[in-house]
């Protein structure tokens, strides 16, 4: 119970730090998406396959924006990088978000805070949420795709770079 | 008198012809698969196509990589054809002694995801770029070694696209260093590798080791050069149709195998082409090719089936990690990953601020929001990470997991997702009392059958440490009389008594 009232707080202060630079996302779809993130399944992964990703859609009352939400879990003792110098060899976790016609982006995507490494390396580990928030304009198609390109190592192996990715419907979500 | 002058005569003749020896090409078909510089590029840049070149690198190198190969590939060798990895089929190899993969053809099968009843993923089937049955001798460079060969079951798996210009822990007296090209390898003291010491294979290295430079540049020196390939030792070495030839400069552990054969492959994990490899490195490639050519026809036997299969070689590091010395060294480790990153950004600020420019990395640096040293990982989550399934049955009592493991040494087995990477203790081979690394296991398991005792168990036994199933206790019996003295334990090709079927067993 305290572990969520933690994590809801911290999706409230990231939200926060959002909200200063896109001021135009109503609270009340702030408020929503902290709720959903919080709730939304982490869900299990395992050595050969150690991370896992869940994703949702939440819409603003009068529907003219939605918030797509990620969340992505690692196995514990992986990890996957957030920033990779180039004189380093991992590769950095890129986040995809496929729109339809209809809709685009307000601002990038809202990420957790990542963890200092070696050699100028950042990464990311245990449970995340990302959230990217859109402007509606019209609801021409019902698919929207997101997901994420990464490599997940721990501290003995690398895994080849993969991606996973979420069709989610809108209509669905409405 | 005359004697001696014609064996002058014969001597100096015998010179010439070796001179010329030298100087011809090496007789032998080679085929190289690239990217030819007058097709587009791809359009999708990933890491698989490029290696990890930067793109404007790749984008550079586009117009080199495929010629530079081509060039050398005709200095060497007396009959070479080139042709683009899209256009690529396994067919074109039947013609040639060796193939090189410079880069990966376009897949024969897609990627397939594995979900449950629930349509929860489960795991994946990666795509094959070339048939089971693939049986020419073929090079893989760097990250098309395990691409391209792991899901066929190669051990040339990726540990790791992290493989930098120098070799090191070279086995010099393999024949790729010996001939037909005659090449002296010019050693300097180098750095051990930093991460190499958080392993406990790296616990007594030296601060230094000797190493040969394979090529000009890496990626290390950060101009964005594509990045080599190491796979895991790890089990490399339990089946005959394994060679390691070398590690490399890396950041795993001091084993990765930077050069070394699984049957009729072989892992090239240095990234350069011909153009940026040194002179003797050139050399020892060619050697290499040559070397190849006698595993035209041959296959691997032993199926690494999964990414990461535990072994027994892991053991050293679960031990360590679980004592105090190992937890303490985890928590200083990121400590001091830590200070080092806050004092670079801290640097790259008060750059900024003197009015010099920053490189990229440093202005990403100085970008950054300051963030305070993660609290320590607690013990209990430490633990997790090592016993992984077993945490239940053992809570943080690191002790007791190190007794379970030394009590259970000779049961350890391996299933799929289950403990640290798949380490389980098999309490069917546990409950005989035998060491499922001993033949013993096989023999008495048959005497069961034959004597009509517990053959349930006896049969799940045998159908699950070999690839073999027959019906009868006799069958058992003669299968074994008839490969008693080629079976071999594989623990990296999944906990198998397997047959060693090379030719006259030269390994």
């Amino acid at each position: 119970m305290r572990i969520k009232g933690l994590i809801l707080l911290s999706i409230l202060l990231i939200l926060q730090f959002g909200w200063s630079q896109n001021p135009v996302i109503s609270s009340e779809l702030k408020q929503k998406v902290a709720v959903t993130a919080t709730k939304l399944k982490a869900i299990d992964c395992h050595d050969l396959d150690p991370l896992s990703l869940n994703a949702t859609i939440v819409w603003s009352q009068d529907k003219t924006q939605l918030a797509v939400i990620m969340k992505v879990n690692l196995l514990h003792g992986w990890h996957i990088y957030s920033y990779v110098p180039k004189s380093q060899p991992y590769i950095t976790s890129e986040l995809q978000l496929n729109l339809p016609d209809g809709i685009s982006k307000i601002g990038d995507w809202i990420k957790p805070l990542d963890e200092p490494y070696n050699d100028g390396v950042y990464i990311y580990h245990g449970e995340l949420v990302f959230i990217q928030y859109c402007k509606v304009n019209s609801l021409n198609h019902d698919i929207l795709t997101c997901g994420i390109y990464y490599q997940t190592c721990d501290l003995n192996k690398c895994y080849p770079p993969e991606e996973k990715q979420k069709n989610l419907k809108l209509k669905k979500h409405l | 008198m005359r004697t001696l002058f014609f064996k002058s005569i014969l001597l100096a003749a015998m010179f010439l012809s070796l001179i010329s020896v030298a100087q011809q090409k090496l007789d032998l078909k080679v085929l190289y698969v690239g990217f030819h510089p007058e097709k587009p590029m791809p359009e999708s840049l990933g890491v698989l196509t490029t290696g990890s070149l930067s793109t404007e690198r790749f984008k550079e190198e586009y117009k080199h990589r495929y010629p530079a190969f081509m060039d050398y590939f005709n200095t060497h060798f007396n009959t070479v054809k080139g042709v683009d990895a899209r256009d690529y089929t396994s067919i074109l190899s039947a013609d040639y002694d060796v193939t090189i993969f410079d880069h990966i053809p376009n897949p024969i099968s897609e990627y397939k995801e594995l979900t449950d009843e629930n349509g929860q993923r489960i795991g994946y089937v990666s795509p094959k770029y070339i048939e089971d049955d693939f049986d020419h001798a073929a090079i893989f460079i760097g990250h098309a070694a395990p691409k391209m060969t792991s899901p066929l079951g190669s051990k040339l798996d990726w540990y790791c696209l992290c493989l930098d210009a120098h070799a090191h822990s070279i086995n010099s007296k393999h024949p790729i260093f010996k001939g037909p090209l005659d090449v002296s390898l010019t050693m300097e003291d180098k750095p051990t590798p930093s991460t190499a010491f958080h392993y406990a294979s790296g616990r007594n290295l030296p601060e230094n080791m000797p190493m040969w430079r394979v090529q000009t540049e890496g990626y290390l020196e950060g101009k964005g050069y594509r990045i080599g390939q190491v796979s895991s030792f790890d089990g490399f070495l339990d089946s005959p149709e394994t060679e390691f030839i070398s590690s490399g400069v890396c950041t795993k552990d001091i084993n990765a195998v930077a050069i070394g054969r699984h049957g009729n492959f072989l892992l090239w994990g240095f990234s350069a082409s011909p153009d940026y490899m040194t002179e003797e490195s050139k050399k020892v490639f060619a050697n290499a090719i040559y070397y190849m050519k006698q595993f035209k026809g041959h296959k691997i036997i032993a199926k690494k089936t999964e990414d990461i299969i535990f072994t027994r070689q892991y053991i050293d590091q679960i031990k360590y990690g679980l004592t105090d010395e190992g937890y303490q060294g985890y928590l200083e480790l990121i400590r001091k990953w830590h200070d080092e990153s806050e004092k670079g950004r801290m640097d790259a600020i008060q750059k900024r601020e003197r009015g010099e420019k920053l490189t990229e990395e440093e202005a990403e640096m100085a970008d950054r929001p300051s963030r305070p040293r993660q609290p320590d990982m607690p013990w209990e989550d430490y633990v997790k990470r090592y016993m992984g399934g077993f945490f239940e049955e053992f809570g943080t009592n690191a002790n007791a997991y190190i007794t379970y493991l030394d009590e259970n040494m000779e049961y350890l087995s391996y299933e799929k997702d289950k403990g640290y990477y798949g380490l389980i203790v098999d309490e069917d081979v546990k409950s005989l009392g035998v060491s499922n690394r001993q033949l013993e296991l096989l023999t008495t398991c048959i005497n069961m059958l034959e004597k009509d005792e517990n053959t349930e168990l006896a049969n799940k036994i045998l159908k699950r440490y070999t690839n073999v199933n027959f019906e009868s206790a006799n069958e058992w019996r003669n299968w074994y009389k008839n490969n008693k003295s080629n079976l071999f334990f594989t623990e990296a090709g999944g906990y198998k008594w397997l047959v060693n079927t090379l030719p006259n067993n030269e390994n």
